[in-house]
This record gives structure tokens, sequence and C-alpha cells, in this order.
């Protein structure tokens, strides 16, 4: 009778609309959790089942559930009694506990499915090719209400279904917005981005949660160029009213630390100040003169001397030096971004003669060259996607494979001299083979171009890869270095992080980055000219002094942000303060720390402790900018700031020797340190303690107290 | 003079250890004109006199300070005959022995020194434009040193559009800088730049046309800061002509051969070369010349006139990016032949050559470079290591009439500068072997150790290294290299043979050169020997990291001068030292050897070690153990050397050496070479198990 009865119903549910694994099982699979990390989507899978990680490989777990086992995960006469549909129900032991109960709609599409002969499906009508998002975007007057999101995914076939269930919808910022079930509740004040995918497809909604106060009106203040345009609406439509403009001192200082890195020493400052010209145009001339300063060459060389991982562990020392060199001539040149881009691509020959070959050095092999390739010159991270398609973008392991494709041909043999080595491309077993199943995988385009770019099927691939990539019209690359310049001047990008750019991960204000991209490449990739765009907009020139309506805004450029010296930056500006030179090893007397050829000298010193990154990747997060307790005990009672403030030679014994007044020794200390005047009370209160007993070393004291402040720890 | 020669006179005979060489002042001089050479080092007051292959005589002047004889001497040099401009070797020849060479540079220009090189000055005294030491007149050279990560600035005067060329002379000429030039207008904007010259191997050397009269500032620094040394160098400058490239790198001994040197074309006269190399000048220019290589086969210069016929040497260029030059080669089915190029070892290529040989039918036969390399314990980290000219060994398929040999760029380079010799002969196996000692002083009455190099070329049996013509009471032991099975992963074929040199107590002084062969039976009988090359010198190269190595550069060698092993009768020793196996004691797994060693020392206060570095070359899976002295007789002890199954049951080499401190220095004493066979190792007997033991029933 049981029989008889389980058959009648399992006729009952085998009636039911044709199920396929594409379209109805496998959403079931990745939102029950069996296709995630902790349970079947785990590398090595569990308990003997493997899954693809949120199943971005549909015909893979197809196959796994179908034929592992010997097929037993099935038992077509009665669907009831697969493992498939006892583990989740519990109705058998399951590790994983209870997925869905045995009543559910789960339950019966995959039932449905079993019975009706566990059909794959057709990808050219059963794929998701779109997913359709309500509202666009979310918009909250205040904080406490809640909005709810509805999914709908388009087939192939034209057909749609709500998946609002299915879908997983996350929060990049769930202190602003908290997502739950697809309902969505404001927090507090301030954006978050919800993304939203099922299936392999990806959608985001912005979130806006504005601040309830009332009285805004939004003070137009003057804007200098487009950035400041894009900028003031994006704060309007948020209620944000932006600081107005820092004064003279302030400006200086920030544009010559940003700029070159040091700081303004105090005839310049003094100097700037007693420029009668117009605000706007003295600081566009000192934007100029800063960016034609050797120091200029020298910041941006360490800069990019991170990104390309210029460091003697890879290149060895001579190599190190070379690279270094040719770094440093292609920013004193300004050559094209873009063009430098294009001769690291596709370099070859010896890494002596040619530095640029040095690039291939660093990684070595095509995959990580390929990472390195598309995080720093593309912003975005393909390296999820060696093992799987990338759970936060469109990016597929097969993408993954085309990509580093490219590179699967350039080859590295020892040179004659020691530390050279050749690049080159390898004549025959070039081949990008998949891990999976060992086929050969051609070289493909992140995305297609705008602008076709024929790939050539000899080994010398590269070229096509730096015509595409380098490409006015890849929609990445202009974008990315516009995008990391920008966070060099903010301490944050418009998209954060500045090598992270996805979908999921949108920028703060698109309108912004658009107009900075397109003016990045109607000007040839000028990087000097970005810079100089960025230092005279009024934006970057803010007060870092917050008003009632921006205090609480960390990503819309409404005020400056202080940040903490780098830590070449800090070595430097004490040394200037001083008056005094580093005194590193294995490189000359006067070299400063901007000016080090990589992070083996001065290695476990004070330029590691405060944050300088050894070089041993090419993200940016490498570099620190934290503050440690060992740092503050160093500058207290390290050995760096106390014998920079007692070098014989240094600021304090000449001002001491030229018998300068206190009140001009204070002076003079204020100016070199927080490249400022002292105000009244602060040149009071300095006169004062030094005309206290023994002048010279309470002058030490003054000038170790204000290198311990944050008045000059700080660009602000 | 009198005085100085009675103070020769009265020098005791030998006294103390080899002069040793370090310093040479001035390190150039200008062509023609008599100077005064100062050399420092250790061990200088036994007699020294100089060798060179500078056209001079050196005569001794007495010291400045007498009390510093041992480390300074001074020479009054003057030319005996026209001094061209070029290298030239010194070395300092004692009774007690001999030093090592050092480098001496002829210029055509007046020479200065830097005022911070001069004796007495303080360092770092135009290590800045603002300190710049002014250069007043050109042409001129100046002779300057890096004293560490420094660098110097030189302040030159230009009038606009004036030519100027500024040229480093380092590496050349012997020095261990690697050195950069850079020209910096007063603000210290760089205006021009070279480090490696392709023509220069790494020095250094730009033409710059001032843009504008006024100052200029030329920088000299090394490329890596590093300290070094050897770590002069000579800054030339002045509007000259130089070679700017070679073509052909090389020529057939006997023979006038054309080449062009860029700057126009010079006759290289070949009929008296001795040596595997020489060098060409443009005719009257101040440039160092360059290096130019002599063959011994018939030479064919590309594109090729007639088929070629073997042995040959085919000078080529790939002249453009992308060239692939190929040459068809006449072969017998079955035979083996050996292409070798040689081009980057000159310095004059920048080629990293890409041999390959296809048959007719356009299958690949063998190719060399780009393929896996041996293993190399010795490189610091894996973007350290080098490789050389390649050479290629393959064997005609049966049935072949021709093959076609192609030559590329690895990295598909081409230009003026990748040029290249491409050598061709059939010769089933080969050896080739180079004296890895620079040269030996054999102390009377004791030992010196030599090593040599041999490179097998298809050939894996044993080899014999042995001396030529050995002077009268000096004796060699060793020389052994073992056969070995060839391994397919590790394709390094470089081996090394110790040989012993002894001299007897009275044997007769000697300066000279002692030559080596290696030898061995093919694999068919017939007899394959080869003579070693010498170093001709050995100027070490220091890493610029302090903390962790992580580059060392290639040290400087002249075999360009074609030395075999220069040698001298030394001093007695402090000691002698022997060395005899005891006991070869049979283990399970492999053997062990009970080595004594036994020092004599004719003075009985002379302290010994109570242990010795042992130098065993070729023993696979060598250890030492339980080293020790006798407790009644420290100058006698033991060590066991044990074997593995690893280990070929062949005939060894092993020699032993310790220092000894005699008379406040520390000296060196070795021991003959002895031989000893290691037994093969039995296999283990079966033991009997129920089921064999049921089986044999």
């Amino acid at each position: 009778m049981r029989l008889l009865l389980l058959t009648a119903s399992a006729l009952t549910l085998a009636a039911a609309d044709p199920v396929t694994y594409l379209r109805d099982v496998a959403p079931i699979l990745n939102k029950a959790g069996c296709t995630s990390g902790p349970c079947h989507g785990a590398a090595k899978g569990k308990n003997g089942f493997k899954l693809s990680l949120r199943g971005y490989d549909a015909q893979f777990d197809y196959e796994a559930l179908l034929y592992d086992l010997s097929g037993r995960r099935f038992n077509r006469a009665e669907p009831g009694r697969s493992l498939v549909l006892a583990k989740p129900t519990q109705q058998v032991a399951h590790g994983g506990g209870l997925r869905f109960e045995k009543d559910s709609e789960y339950y019966k599409t995959i039932y449905n499915w079993i019975a009706q002969g566990v059909p794959y499906g057709d990808p050219a009508k059963d794929a998701v090719t779109q997913l359709e998002v309500t509202p666009a975007a979310i918009d909250m007057p205040k904080p406490g209400q809640t909005a709810s999101v509805k999914v709908v995914a388009r087939y192939a076939d034209g057909k749609t279904r709500d998946v609002t269930r299915e879908a997983t919808v996350e929060s990049n910022t769930p202190d602003v917005a908290k997502v739950d079930a697809a309902k969505v509740s404001g927090e507090r004040i301030g954006e978050a981005t919800l993304l939203v995918r099922y299936e392999g497809k990806f959608s985001t909604i912005p979130v806006t949660i504005l601040n309830p106060k009332p009285g805004f009106v939004f003070r137009a203040l003057a804007q200098h160029n487009f950035i400041d345009a894009a900028i003031d609406a994006k704060l309007q439509k948020v209620k944000i009213q932006p600081s107005p403009a820092a004064d003279d001192a302030a400006f200086l200082r920030r544009a010559s630390l940003d700029l070159t890195g040091q700081l303004p020493t105090p005839e310049d400052i003094r100097a700037f100040l007693a420029d009668p010209a117009p605000q706007r145009v003295k600081r566009a001339r000192k934007i100029d003169k800063l960016i034609a300063s050797p120091a200029y060459v020298d910041h941006w060389t360490v800069k990019w001397g991170d990104l390309l991982q210029s460091t003697r562990k890879f290149l060895g020392e001579k190599g190190t030096y070379g690279f270094r060199e040719w770094i440093r001539a292609s920013l004193a040149a300004n050559k094209p971004y873009d063009k430098l881009v294009r001769e690291l691509l596709t370099a070859g020959g010896s890494s002596y003669d040619n530095p640029a070959a040095n690039y291939f050095r660093t990684t070595r092999e095509a995959k990580p060259t390929m990472e390195k390739t598309t995080q720093v010159f593309l912003g975005v991270r393909m390296v999820c996607a060696q093992c799987h398609d990338h759970p936060f973008e469109k990016w597929t392991q097969n993408q993954y494979f085309q990509m580093a494709a490219f590179f699967s041909a350039v080859g590295l043999r020892p040179g004659y001299e020691i530390g050279e080595e050749i690049v080159y491309d390898i004549r025959a077993e070039y081949d990008m083979k998949h891990p999976k199943d060992s086929r050969v995988v051609p070289p493909q385009f992140l995305i297609a171009s705008t602008a076709p770019v024929p790939i050539p099927s000899t080994p010398r691939r590269r070229d096509a890869l730096a015509d595409w990539l380098t490409s006015a019209q890849n929609p990445f690359f202009a974008k990315a270095i516009v995008n990391r310049v920008w966070s060099y001047f903010f301490g944050y990008g418009i998209i954060d992080p500045v090598d992270d750019i996805r979908a999921s991960n949108p920028p703060a204000n698109p309108a912004l980055l658009d107009a900075l991209t397109k003016d990045f490449i109607d000007h040839g990739f000028d990087l000097q000219h970005l810079m100089r765009t960025i230092a005279n907009s009024r934006a970057y020139q803010a007060d870092f002094r917050t008003n009632e309506w921006n205090e609480k805004d960390a990503t819309n450029f409404s005020h400056a942000l202080p940040r903490r010296l780098a830590a070449e930056q800090l070595m430097d500006a004490v040394a200037q303060a001083a008056g005094a030179r580093p005194n590193f090893p294995e490189v000359p007397d006067d070299t400063l720390a901007s000016q080090l050829p990589d992070p083996h000298v001065g290695k476990d010193g004070f330029l590691d402790l405060f944050g300088r990154p050894n070089r041993e990747s090419a993200c940016e997060c490498e570099r620190r900018a934290d503050l440690s307790l060992p740092q503050a005990l160093n500058l207290i009672n390290g050995k760096t700031i106390s014998d920079a403030v007692a070098d014989p030679k240094g600021r304090v014994a000449k001002m001491v020797l030229a018998g300068k007044t206190d009140a001009a020794m204070v002076e003079e200390l204020y100016l070199a340190t927080f490249s400022r005047l002292p105000t009244k009370a602060e040149s009071e209160a300095g006169v004062k303690y030094l005309g206290g007993g023994a002048r010279a070393a309470r002058a030490q004291d003054l000038l170790w107290a204000l290198l311990n402040s944050k008045g000059f720890l700080y660009s602000y | 003079v009198r005085t100085l020669l009675l103070f020769l006179c009265t020098l005791p005979l030998a006294a103390g250890p080899a002069p040793v060489l370090n310093e040479l002042q001035p390190r150039g001089a200008q062509k023609g004109r008599p100077f005064e050479l100062t050399v420092m080092g250790n061990y200088l007051d036994e007699g020294v006199r100089i060798v060179s292959t500078l056209p001079a005589t050196f005569t001794p002047l007495a010291p400045d300070k007498p009390e510093m004889a041992a480390r300074y001497a001074k020479f009054l040099v003057e030319p005996t005959a026209e001094w061209e401009v070029g290298v030239y070797t010194v070395r300092l020849a004692a009774p007690n022995g001999l030093s090592n060479i050092l480098l001496f540079t002829v210029g055509a220009f007046a020479e200065i020194t830097e005022d911070e090189s001069r004796p007495g000055s303080l360092p770092n005294q135009n290590d800045s434009i603002e300190k710049a030491q002014t250069l007043s007149s050109t042409p001129l050279i100046v002779n300057g040193t890096l004293k560490g990560p420094e660098r110097d600035v030189y302040r030159v005067y230009g009038k606009a559009t004036e030519k100027r060329v500024f040229e480093i002379e380092a590496r050349r000429a012997g020095s261990s800088i690697d050195p950069v030039i850079r020209i910096l207008d007063a603000n210290g904007k760089q205006l021009a730049r070279s480090e490696d010259d392709p023509l220069l191997a790494l020095d250094a050397r730009l033409e710059f046309t001032f843009p504008r009269e006024g100052y200029y500032y030329v920088e000299i620094h090394d490329a890596r800061f590093s300290t070094q040394g050897q770590n002069f160098y000579r800054l030339k400058t002045g509007f000259y002509p130089y070679a700017s490239e070679v073509f052909p790198l090389g020529g057939r001994r006997g023979e006038v051969v054309e080449v062009s040197l860029g700057a126009g074309s010079v006759k290289a006269d070949l009929r008296n070369a001795t040596g595997p190399q020489t060098f060409l000048n443009i005719a009257d220019s101040p440039a160092l010349p360059v290096p130019f290589a002599v063959g011994d086969y018939p030479e064919v210069r590309e594109p090729l006139a007639a088929p070629l016929t073997l042995p040959v040497t085919i000078n080529g260029r790939l002249a453009k990016p992308g060239e692939i030059d190929r040459y068809e080669l006449p072969v017998e089915g079955g035979a083996k032949y050996i292409l070798q190029v040689q081009a980057r070892e000159l310095g004059t290529s920048k080629i990293a050559s890409l041999i390959t040989v296809t048959g007719e039918d356009g299958k690949q036969i063998a190719r060399v470079g780009d393929g896996p390399l041996p293993v190399d314990v010795a490189a610091v980290q894996v973007s350290s290591r080098t490789v050389g000219d390649p050479y290629l060994q393959f064997e005609a398929p049966k049935d072949a009439k021709k093959v076609i040999i192609a030559v590329e760029d690895l990295a598909l380079r081409g230009g003026p500068h990748f040029g290249y010799r491409l050598s061709v002969y059939k010769k089933p196996q080969e050896l080739r072997a180079t004296i890895s000692t620079p040269f030996v002083n054999i102390p009377a009455g004791g030992t010196a150790l030599v090593s040599v190099n041999v490179e097998r070329r298809d050939y894996a049996g044993p080899i014999r290294v042995e001396p030529i013509d050995l002077p009268e009471g000096i004796t060699a032991t060793g020389g052994d290299i073992p056969y070995e099975i060839p391994d397919p992963i590790n394709r390094a074929n470089s081996r090394r043979a110790i040989i012993a040199l002894t001299a007897a107590p009275n044997a007769k002084p000697f300066h000279g050169e002692i030559g080596f062969r290696a030898m061995a039976k093919g694999d068919h009988g017939e007899s394959i020997e080869t003579r070693a090359t010498g170093l001709g010198y050995l100027i070490g190269v220091a890493g610029a990291t302090t903390q962790g190595v992580v580059d060392r550069q290639r040290a400087l060698t002249g075999t360009w001068l074609g030395h075999q092993l220069p040698a001298a009768i030394s001093t007695p020793p402090p000691a002698t030292l022997t060395l005899a196996l005891e006991k070869t004691t049979q283990k399970a797994e492999g053997y062990e050897f009970l080595f004594r060693w036994r020092f004599d020392t004719a003075d009985a206060s002379q302290a010994v070690p109570d242990n010795v570095s042992i130098d065993l070359p070729n023993f696979i899976d060598f250890r030492a153990i339980e080293m020790a002295a006798d407790k009644k007789d420290r100058k006698t002890g033991t060590f066991l050397v044990t074997s593995t199954r690893n280990t070929l049951p062949t005939l060894y080499n092993i020699s032993v050496s310790a220092n000894l401190r005699s008379g406040g220095v520390m000296q060196e004493v070795v021991s003959p070479v002895i031989a000893f066979n290691a037994p093969a190792v039995p296999e283990p007997e079966e033991k009997p198990t129920n089921a064999s033991a049921a089986a044999n029933r």
C-alpha cells in the first residue's frame, strides 16, 4: 500500500513543468549552500563529494552528481530515496545538516528533476543572461528606514523568473545598509553598495542614507576645474557641504609632500607666503615647479618601484639599480603612461641592456605575471579566478587562463653576466594548459575591445596584449591609473581599494572618475597633466577641517583627510627638519630615503617600521600606513629622531652658532616641521621655554617635541 | 743606486712568504713618458722585481720609509720600445715566489689624478655638483677611485655644439668597478648616461654634444655602489675616434684579416699571433683596443661563397632584429660534429646564441641555447646564474647528406653588435680544460695544489690530467678524474682534477710556466687530448650587499694572455704534510677509508692544527667523519671518509691542507695527492624466506 502511495505521489510530482539542472536545480544547490566554500564547494569537496565553488562550473557539478559514486546519488525509480534528496533533508546522516525541508519547493523541484530523468538543460535556453534588479537605487532620507529588493532573472530563451529568494544580496558596508533576505535597512548616514548575484550574473544597487538634519543649504564654492564640478554635484545630492580651501602654508606642505615626498623648506614657505600673486595663480605655479623638480622623480620612482616590485631579491643588485633608473628616466621624461606600460609588457632581451625586461623577472611565470599585470594596470584582481570563477566578479577560470596565455611564451634564461637574464619568446611548447583537462587555452582578452585587436598564433602574443591593454577604448586601463593616482592625493580612491575594480566595488563618484579618465586619455595619457589637474582642484586644496555637514564624510572628497607620512616621507622629513642627512649603508652619504634603490637598504630599520613595503607583491596594500606602539616608541626614544635633533651640522646647531634669537629659532623650527609660522601663543611658549635654561639643549628639546607631534607626522 | 744594490744584495734569500700585489699607483701613464710606479702589497721587501708585458725598464727606488718597505716599493719606469695604447700586466717576482697580476694601462692623453685619490686626501671631496673637481683641459685622463659607495663629480666646460667623448676604463683595465657615467647640468638634470657600452662589456662610454656653452658635470659611480678592492677607474675625455663595432670577431692565426671597426676598417695581422686573442684599434686612436679572437681553423664569412668544408670557423652577424642565419653543412651519415660559438666571451658581441640543426626534411636534429640548464649549486640564486657561449654536439642521421645550421639570437635581437664566430668540426668526443689556479708558488721541500677543470663533451670515461715538461726537481701527483654515469637531469659536465706539485728541498730556483694536458681514451680507443688554458689573472669582484649575498659578478680573468700556469719555487714551508690511506673497511652500504695525516716540522716548536681540510673531488656522497689528532702525537691524526652505493667504484684523488702560523704569518701547507680505489659495494645477499625456500624445494 505504501509503495502504491509513493508511486502515486511520484507520478503527481513528475507531472509538473519540465525541470532542468541549469535553470532550476543549480540555483537551489547554490542557495542551500551546497556549493559554498565550507561545504562541497571546498577545494577538495566534502566527504568525498566535490562541487564547483558557488556552482561556477555547472557542467562539472552536473557530472559530479550524475557519475560520482557510479551514479548512486539518484534513484530514478524512487526519486525520494535519492541521496541527493535524502542527505539535505537529513533523512540520512548529512554532515552539512538540514538544508531544506522535505515539504519545501526545493525538494519538489529536485524530485521532479529526478523523476524527469535529470535533464541538464540547454545552455542556449536555460542560461541566465541578465538580472533585472529593482529598485535601481535606494535613497533613504534618514537611517532606520527599510526597502525591499526584487530580482528577476532573464533567460536565454527570453523567459523570466522571480529569483529574489534564490539570489544572494550582500552589502559592502553593513553598518550603513544591512541586508537580510532581500530586505535592506538603513543603519546610519552614509553610502553602501548592494551586490546581487545569481547564477554567475551580478548587479549592484547603490544605497544612500541621507543626513536627516534640517537646514542644509548647499553653499557653492569656487570650482577650479571639472573635478570640483563633479564632486560638488555629488555632495549637493548627498547633502554634504565641502570645506573651503586650506591656507597657503597648508597647501604648500600638502602639495610638496604629495608631489615630491619632501617637506617645503623654511625658505620656500616664506617665499610662497610672501608671493602677492592671486592664490590660484601662485598655487598653480608652485604645482608646476614641484612637478619639474628632481624630488618629483624620486618620489614617484618609489611608488612605481613598489608597484613593479623593484628589489634585489628578484632582480639582483645591478638589475635593481638598472630597473630603478629605467623608471626614473621614464618619469623624468614624463613618458606617456600607455607607452610606459607598453614598453614593460613587450620588453625583451637582456635585463641589463633593456631594464624594462625586469618586469618579467619578478614574477617569472605566466600566471603571476598576468595577475600582476591585471592588478597593476587594470586594477583587476584575477587571482581568485585561477581556481574557480571569481566570486564577486564576472571573471571566469577560463578567462584567467586565457589572459595568462598571453605570457605563456615568455622565457627567462641567464645571460652572460651574473644577474643578467635574457627575456625572450619561447619557440616551442609554450601553450597555456587548462588545469582541469590540460586542454590548450588560447589567449583571449578579458573583455572584447571596441577596436578589435588581432591575436597572433605565434609566441609573440604580448604585443597584442599591449595593444588591447593600453588602448584608449579599454574600460579599465586609464580608469585604473587615474583612480590610483587620485588615491595618492586624497588618501583613498574614487574606487577603493584602488587595485580591486569590480562591479561590486563601484566608484564613489562615477561622473568624477569618468571625467578624469576622459581628460587623461584626451591628454595623451599624460601623468603629469593628471597630477597637475588634481592638485589644482579646489577639492584637493580643501581644508582638512570639517563643518557640521561633512564631518562624517570619508568617501566624497569634501575635505582633506589627514594622512600619516609614508615611511620615506617621514624619514626624509625628519632629516630635512633637523637639517641632518639620513645615513644609509651601501649607498652614497647624501642619499635620501626616497632615493634608495630598494627595501634592502636600511632593512628592518625605521623605514620598515613605518610601513615601507618589501616589494614582494604588486598590491598597493603592501605599504602600511598603520599606527603602532613600536612606531610611537621609536619616535620618542629611537635613534633616528635623537640623532637628528643633535646632529652637529644640524639645524639647531647651526642656528645656535649663528646667534639667532629665540623668536627666530622658534619660527624656524615651526617652519621646518609644521611648514607654517608658529601662532602667537606657540611663539611665546617657545621663546619662554628657550629662555629657561641651556638654550641649545632646549632648542633640541623643542625640535624633538615638534617632530613627535601630529602636526609633523601627518600630511593634512 | 749603489746603496740600493747593497741593500738588495744583503737581503736574506727567500726568508718570507711570496709577495702579494694589492695596488699600483698610478694605474696608467701617457705613452712614451717615464714615470714613477709605486706598488703596494705585502712581503715586498724580499728583493722584488717587476715582470710586465710593458716594454720598459723597472728600476727600483729606495723606499721613502724603510720601515714600510714590506708594504711599498717604488720603481722608475722607462720605455724600451714604443708603447701602444693598451693594457699591460704587472707582476712581482721575488726569490720567494711570484705575486698575483694587476693591470696597468697606457694612454695617449695627459694623465692626472683625482684630487680625492691623492695620498693623504680626505674622502668624499667631489661627491656633488657643488664640490665637483674642475677639469680645466681636454683631452685628458683622470685616474680616480671610488672608495665605497660614492660618486665622483667633475666639472667640465663645453662650447655650444662641441662634441666630446667621455669614457671609463675600469673592467677592461683590471678594476672591479662597474662604471656608470652621467652628464648633468648645473641643476642636476641628467643630460646623458652610459652604463654598459655594447662594445665595452660593463664599461661605459658616451659621446656628448654640449647643447650650449657653459659648465657641465660628469658624474662617475659604480652601477651597484659596491665597495671593491680594485676600485680605480680611468676617465678618458676628449674628442677622438674609437671602434664602434667589430666584424668579424676574429681571424685565423697566420693570416692578415680585414676587420671593420665601425669608423673604418683595419688589417689585423695575425701572422705572429700566439695566444687565443689579440687586440685591434683604429690607427692612432687613443681608445683602448678591442678584443679580437685568433683561431686555428680556416675561416669563412657570411654570406658564404662556397660550400662549407670542415673544420671551419664561420664569421657571421645578425645584422637586424629577427634575422636568422642559416648554413648548409655537408655531413657524413652517422658522424658526430661539434658546433662551438664564440661571441659573448669576447665582450664585443651581445648575442645570446640559439643554434638549431635541422635535417633536409626540416626536422630538428639538435638545438642549444634555450634548453634546461644543468644544476648550478654555486649560484647564489636562480636569477644570478650565467651561461657562456654555447656548443652543440650532434650526430648526423644515418642517411643524411647535409644538415642546416641556424644561428639566431634567443631574443631575436640584431644589429652591429650581434656578431658571432661559429666553429664547426667533426669530432666524436672532446675535452676542454682550464687551469683554474692563476699562478702557483711551490715551496722548496713542500707542496702546492693546482686545480684543472675539464669539460666533458660526450665523453664519460676516466680522464687523466698531467703536467707538461715539469722542471727538474718538481714532481706531480694526482690528476685523476673518475669515469661517471651521465645524468640526464643534471647535465653539468665540468669536473675538477687536483694536482699536487711538490718541489724537492734542493730544487733549483724556477720562474716560468707549467702546462697541463687532459687525456682520455675515447669510446673507440682513440686518444682524446687537449691542452689546458690558463686564467692569466684572477681579480675578484665583490657584491654590493653586505648582509645576505645577493649577487656576485664575474671575476676578471686574462685568458687572452695565453698563459699556462705561472709558477715559481718559493721558501720552504713551516712544515710538510703527508697523507696515507691506512685501512679500507667494508660496511653494509659502502666503505670506510681511514686516512692518516702527518706534519713534519724542522722546528720542533712549530705548532700544528688538530685538523686538516680535505679536498676529494668527484666523490659522490662524500662524507668525512671522526677527524682527530692523536692524543700522544698531535702532529698526526686520522679521519674517516665514507662512501655509499652511489659512490662509483673507481680511482679517486685526495689531498689535505692546513694553515700554520709561522713567523707571524699564516701559511698553507698541502699534502701530495694520493690516489685510492673505492671498491664496488657487493649487492646484499638475498635472505631466504619461507616462500623462496619453498620455491627452491
